[in-house]
């Protein structure tokens, strides 16, 4: 179901760029890596806009501050990429250069972006993805906030391992996208934040849920598939506000307007989240 | 060459590019503290960002060796010198800055000529005072979650659905005695309850759409009017409008979410995008239709004043309803059928295939009137069956339809 939509999607974007599309030019592919060695930096802010391709960041390994490997079409795509040693910031990725017309934005494009940062170094991470799909692999990392947004792409964004330090918060902004996340109960953020415009999102709160704690989060919703997926020891609370969105209430139960686990009250990790949902489906899954 | 020059400043960013020379004595005890490569089939770079923030390119490209942009050997493009650099490039992704470092200055190249030869040098030469920075791993602060105290919530009526017991709340929890899964346990409606439903859904249908025709008539009257006579003097060519439209609906908005998402700046409006289009693509069918449903109101009730029967008067929406009624009732069949076996569907895909046939006609008269602000296709004023051009013109002598007219302005 979920690959299908994802097929879908692709099949509508080509079919929307093939009315201007021509015979395939030539293309241009360059190639670049960059790598810079850990000096003490105290923190690191990644900000990556990456229009179209493939995206992968992961924890660097050894001693490298980041290491960052691109390749683009320079027929099509201007790269975009800059360390300030002053203010210990990272600016990386492709824009769109020209116009779309004779541009392959096919699944198996071979642009690529591949970006490993220290998991020593706190860093904040701005990362906007336009027609590229996106595999963010958070775990292990020291992230202290993140902003991700997606346009048309599949994109999947992980934390397999706990956060090493606290994060204020992580927000995820999705056009017509199918997105999952996964792991956020190993985000240790004090602030989720997703607002979905059409597509499937789906948010897995599975992970390492510390004592005590309470995770806020907000939830928009246009058009789309919002599935929920919480781990069976995790406290939730809904408030969801719908104009024609279904909800399924497995697990829940009512009071006053909100929805709570049944759970809630035995639980000491407790997740709040506010849903405004216009048009589509949520969706809840309780896992082990 | 300006994409060259793009290339540069991609690694560079704004620190100062030098050209340390041969000879080494300028670059002693500097330290490299990273590194980038560029490669393109043109040419291969190499740059070392030291300490302090400049930088040492080294350039393989269209047979010369340039040096923070200074040519200063040449090589055979495609030789072993050319070959053995991207090699050394092609491994940089893997390797640290220092371990880079030292295969630059342990390169070494069999079978080069001269000018080649020269090239090494220059390059070892370069090299040979860097050394490569020390790591220094920041202490990181792993921190422990910050506890937050959640107020307790007061005890409250529990509502709880598909269950068979009522729940307990018990030392503030709430127990639950047995939750049911699925829906299984919903039981099939009756064959009277299932028309009955069916036959609210078309009511709600009904009055719903009277609703949107009436703000429709309110707030769009002259564009509604247009689209009406456009259906109906144009039906043909309304329908084939519509119909070519509607294969054409899903690649004109995977463009615009192509559009938009391309930009990323424009990932943010695309949502608003996505409503818009939704929205514009349901007004215009909607309003396609309703535009159809005047049309046959307008139709039935002339002919009833033809007959000489009275008509009471509300205006254009008396027109409305009755044409809704009469779309709608299309469907009635349906509603009364739906549950017998062969009748039932038929009937189904009958309405459905009309009420297709109708809402494309009405979506393409929007379409090719511009929603209804273009009256191309609307009906002419025969001046055959009217006699308006012979009233009598306020210029003497001069009848209504040969008067030029005047401009009000």
């Amino acid at each position: 179901m979920r690959s299908s939509r994802r097929r879908a999607l692709v099949a509508l974007a080509a079919l929307g760029v093939a009315a201007f599309t021509q015979e395939a030019a030539a293309q241009s592919w360059r190639t670049i890596s960059s790598a810079r060695q850990l000096q003490g930096e105290q923190q690191l802010t990644v900000d990556v806009e990456f229009a179209s391709g493939t995206f992968r960041l992961q924890p660097a390994a050894g001693t490298a501050l980041y290491r960052a490997e691109l390749m683009y079409d320079a027929d099509y795509f201007e790269p975009r990429g800059k360390y300030d040693a002053a203010t210990h910031t990272l600016k990386i990725g492709v824009t769109i250069d020209r116009g779309t017309h004779n541009l392959d934005l096919s699944d198996d494009s071979p642009q690529y972006l591949n970006l490993a940062i220290s998991p020593d170094v706190p860093a904040a991470l701005k990362l906007q993805f336009g027609l590229a799909r996106a595999e963010i692999d958070l775990g292990g990392l020291s992230v202290a906030g993140a902003s991700v947004k997606t346009g048309a792409s599949e994109s999947w964004i992980g934390f397999s391992r706990p956060n090493r330090i606290n994060c204020r918060s992580f927000e995820i902004a999705v056009g017509a996208a199918e997105l999952l996340v996964e792991g956020l109960g190993n985000a240790r953020c004090r602030r989720i934040r997703a607002i979905g415009g059409a597509g499937d999102l789906t948010l897995d709160f599975t992970g390492d849920w510390h004592a005590e704690v309470t995770t806020r989060g907000d939830i928009k919703l246009g058009f789309g598939t919002l599935t929920l997926r919480f781990p069976k020891e995790l406290g939730v609370e809904l408030d969801i506000d719908r104009l024609l969105a279904s909800f399924d209430q497995r697990g829940f139960v009512k009071r006053g307007s909100r929805y709570v686990s049944t759970n809630y009250d035995s639980t000491r990790a407790r997740l709040r989240l506010n849903i405004d949902a216009a048009i589509g489906e949520i969706h809840v899954e309780w896992v082990n | 060459m300006k994409r060259f020059g793009r290339r540069v400043s991609f690694c560079l960013g704004s620190v100062a590019t030098v050209w340390l020379v041969g000879t080494g004595a300028g670059v002693q005890a500097q330290e490299v503290v990273g590194h980038s490569t560029v490669q393109s089939p043109q040419e291969g770079m190499l740059i070392l960002e030291l300490g302090g923030g400049n930088s040492l390119v080294i350039t393989l490209a269209d047979g010369k060796l340039l040096l923070g942009g200074t040519e200063v050997a040449t090589y055979r493009p495609g030789g072993p010198l050319e070959h053995a650099w991207r090699e050394l490039l092609n491994h940089a992704r893997e390797l640290d800055t220092e371990e880079l470092l030292r295969a630059v200055q342990d390169l070494e190249v069999r079978e080069l000529v001269e000018a080649e030869r020269v090239a090494l040098q220059a390059v070892e030469a370069a090299v040979a005072g860097l050394a490569a920075a020390e790591a220094v791993i920041p202490e990181v602060v792993v921190s422990v979650p910050e506890i937050v105290v959640v107020p307790e919530i007061p005890e409250v009526v529990v509502e709880v659905p598909h269950v068979r017991e009522a729940p307990v709340v018990r030392d503030r929890r709430v127990v639950i005695p047995q939750l049911r899964r699925g829906i299984a346990f919903e039981e099939s409606p009756s064959l009277i309850g299932g028309i009955a439903g069916s036959a609210v859904s078309l009511l709600a249908t009904f009055i719903a759409l009277a609703f949107m025709g009436l703000g429709l008539l309110v707030f769009a009257p002259r564009q509604l009017e247009t689209v009406a006579d456009t259906v109906w003097h144009s039906f043909g060519r309304s329908f084939l409008a519509g119909l070519f439209a509607q294969p054409l609906l899903l690649p004109v908005f995977g463009m615009m979410v192509v559009g938009l998402a391309l930009t990323v700046v424009g990932i943010l409006v695309l949502p608003f995008a996505i409503l818009a289009f939704y929205l514009a693509l349901v007004l215009a069918v909607l309003s396609g239709y309703i535009a159809v449903a005047r049309t046959v109101g307008e139709v039935y009730l002339r002919r009833k004043m033809a007959r000489g029967e009275a008509v009471r008067t509300w205006g254009t929406y008396r027109y409305i309803v009755y044409g809704l009624a009469g779309l709608l009732a299309i469907w009635l069949p349906a509603v009364v059928l739906g549950s017998v076996p062969v009748a039932g569907p038929i009937a189904i895909v009958v309405a459905a295939l009309i009420t297709w046939v109708l809402a494309t006609a009405g979506f393409g008269a929007t379409i090719i009137s511009r929603a209804g602000l273009r009256g191309t296709f609307v009906r002419r004023i025969d001046q055959a069956l009217t006699d308006e051009q012979f009233w009598p013109s306020e210029v003497p002598g001069v009848r209504t339809h040969q008067r030029v007219p005047r401009s009000r302005s």
